[in-house]
């Protein structure tokens, strides 16, 4: 997934970022509303996780203004503002979901997987193709009952895959899940995670639209 | 305690008092000059009977008896009527003071008053004397001054009978008036009883009396201080929230993040036992804010506020944080909850009751959650509690027995922001109907909840 974080607080942001990246997710960290919406206007984002205090504006505007131009992604709030009134703001104004500081990483890992299933119109976090089952929740893969041994990367191309089975994912969209701004990409960075996968899941789970991208069976 | 002083009592026994003491000082100053009054018209009537009865009295002893110096013999003139008696009597001397005629009345010794003309007194006599114009013969007409004194003190009784009938009808008419005075106190009253922590407007202080304008202002100044006050408490507790929660959380996000990367390192354990002060130390602040604004008196709404909407977010919330062998089930009973709590107040409340339930609830019940028109109720399994720990859950830093390392403080938040609302918490074990289980009810009479700041 590529994920938007927009968080002032160098501690917090910093765990958050790196917490995200090493579950092979991309994340692009943003600390001001500016450069959140200037980053919001360029790339799609699969998932936004919103501080509401921010130095140059209030959060729940930032949410408000990209929800107007029907613009749907997932957000989460991450706020220290634990007042119903202002959680029920926030639900109100489109978010899917608020955490309260401070909070368990892997709550936080927990609530942005429940969220991306919910948007990818399987709120089960167990998939199972063929001989292959993909736990969402737990982060693991089985094949054929045994448990693979993938990376955080490997997970991320997997899981993008398996959420919509038998539907075309582009190479920039698998680069986009995969690597932040300014991360170095080289250009068969996606071929080479595609076969590492195939060589722990078989060849035929993964099938290559030659140049268009990349799709999971639908069985 | 002493009874307090009523205002209206006072005011009705002192101006009667007053209104009496008036009237009886107006009576004797009335009865004073009455004296004098009748003194002078009864000497006027002493002193022209005397003129007029000397020649009569003298004509009718000539042709009677000749001359005055002739006659000796003490001469009583009868009454027409024997039954009746005189009001004033006379007697006719010689100027050695012999009585040469007296009426019927009249003693039959001299007067002791010497022969002068003008007014003497002697004994119960007032008397008045006047001579003939060549002194043979005086007359000395006299009366009684028991009646004088008759009808002075029949005039006095007259002036004073009327307050028999002034204490009641006064006291009635001072208690009618001071109640109607009163009723802008009452108005008042009510105005500034009205006022509580949601609702701090000032009073309308420009329909009050001239009279009760400076308490008016006295009390709106207080008002204004007291809302100032309570608006920095309320400020504090949500400001120092965010102060106090952000950098916690990014101290406890990068202490996760360490713990990961020490993976497999000895110093890891060191690591997670410092996570678990942080989150003890989360758990204590979050209380601690929370006691913090239920002190500050934000828990209760100016009006009744619907509810239903808020429960379903903060039930939701707790099932997403709930641990894997814990179920939370919600019983909506009514179409809606309606109490006059702050919507935050009872986010706070109903997070504490549920947390309560996590944490002292049995793993192999669920959590019960019911929810009527105007109260809800949160039910976890237990063994049961005995009464007097059940009194002292809600006092603060009071930790129950079933599970050690609780703040001691959700109970208490959840009685202080009740109180403040006019509900009531109440707890139960175990269960009605049951053998056992906890219950934490709030509830709100209807729809007279009353504040008790």
């Amino acid at each position: 997934m590529r994920i938007l974080l927009i968080e002032d607080d160098v501690a917090l942001g910093g765990a958050v970022r790196d917490h995200i990246a090493a579950g092979g997710h991309a994340i692009d960290w943003m600390t001001r509303l500016d450069d959140a919406f200037a980053a919001h206007s360029t790339v799609s984002y699969d998932l936004i996780l919103l501080d509401l205090n921010l130095p140059d504006g209030r959060g729940l505007d930032f949410l408000r203004s990209i929800r107007k131009e029907s613009d749907m992604t997932p957000v989460i709030i991450l706020t220290a503002m634990d007042q119903l009134s202002i959680r029920i703001d926030g639900l109100n104004a489109g978010a899917d979901d608020y955490l309260v500081k401070p909070f368990d990483l892997s709550e936080l890992t927990a609530r942005i997987g429940a969220v991306a299933r919910r948007y990818g119109g399987n709120p089960n976090p167990v998939i199972t193709i063929g001989p292959l089952q993909i736990d969402q929740a737990q982060r693991s893969a089985r094949l054929d009952g045994r448990v693979l041994d993938l990376t955080a990367r490997e997970w991320t191309v997997l899981e993008k895959l398996a959420q919509h089975p038998g539907v075309l994912v582009s190479k920039a969209q698998l680069e986009d899940a995969i690597f932040a701004f300014g991360a170095e990409v080289e250009s068969n960075a996606v071929e080479v995670y595609v076969s590492r996968l195939r060589k722990k899941i078989g060849n035929d789970l993964i099938q290559t639209v030659r140049g268009l991208g990349y799709r999971i069976a639908d069985e | 305690m002493t009874r307090a002083r009523s205002l209206t009592r006072w005011l009705i026994v002192s101006l009667t008092v007053g209104a009496v003491a008036l009237w009886l000082l107006a009576a004797s100053l009335a009865a004073n000059s009455l004296r004098v009054s009748l003194d002078v018209a009864f000497d006027g009537g002493l002193r022209e009977t005397a003129e007029r009865l000397l020649p009569l009295a003298l004509d009718g002893f000539r042709d009677e008896m000749g001359d005055p110096g002739e006659q000796r013999d003490a001469h009583e003139i009868p009454l027409y009527d024997d039954a009746a008696s005189e009001y004033i009597v006379y007697q006719m001397r010689l100027p050695d003071g012999e009585i040469l005629l007296r009426s019927h009345d009249a003693p039959a010794t001299p007067f002791d008053v010497p022969l002068q003309p003008g007014f003497a007194d002697s004994g119960p006599w007032r008397i008045y004397t006047i001579g003939s114009a060549g002194r043979d013969a005086f007359i000395q007409v006299a009366e009684a001054r028991v009646h004088r004194s008759q009808s002075l003190m029949g005039s006095i009784l007259a002036l004073i009978w009327p307050i028999a009938l002034l204490i009641p009808l006064s006291a009635l008419g001072i208690y009618l008036a001071v109640r109607a005075g009163l009723r802008p106190v009452r108005a008042l009253s009510s105005e500034i009883a009205a006022r509580h922590a949601a609702n701090l407007t000032p009073l309308a202080v420009s329909n009050l009396p001239v009279e009760l304008q400076p308490i008016g202002d006295a009390v709106d100044g207080l008002i204004s201080r007291v809302e100032t006050a309570l608006e920095a408490e309320r400020a504090f507790a949500s400001n120092s929230a965010h102060e106090l929660r952000t950098p916690l959380a990014g101290t406890l996000a990068q202490l996760q993040r360490l713990i990961v990367e020490l993976d497999g390192h000895p110093e890891q354990e060191r690591a997670r036992q410092v996570e678990l002060s942080l989150l003890r130390l989360r758990t204590l602040t979050d209380r601690l804010l929370q006691l913090a604004r239920a002190d500050a008196g934000m828990a209760r709404a100016s009006e009744p506020v619907e509810l239903l909407p808020a429960l379903r977010v903060v039930v939701d919330d707790a099932r997403r944080r709930l641990p894997a062998d814990r179920q939370i089930l919600l019983a909506e009973t009514s179409p809606s909850l309606l109490a006059p709590i702050d919507i935050d107040a009872f986010g706070i409340a109903m997070r504490n009751l549920i947390d309560n339930a996590i944490s002292h609830g049995t793993s192999d019940q669920p959590i019960r959650i019911e929810q009527y028109e105007h109260a809800i109720e949160v039910k976890n399994g237990s063994p049961v509690i005995s009464a007097e720990v059940l009194a002292g859950l809600t006092r603060r830093f009071e930790r129950g027995t079933s599970r050690p390392g609780g703040v001691g403080l959700g109970l208490s938040i959840v009685d202080t922001i009740m109180r403040q609302t006019g509900g009531e918490l109440t707890l139960t074990s175990p269960v009605l109907g049951s053998s056992d289980g906890f219950s934490a009810r709030m509830s709100w009479s209807w729809p007279t909840a009353k504040t008790n700041e």
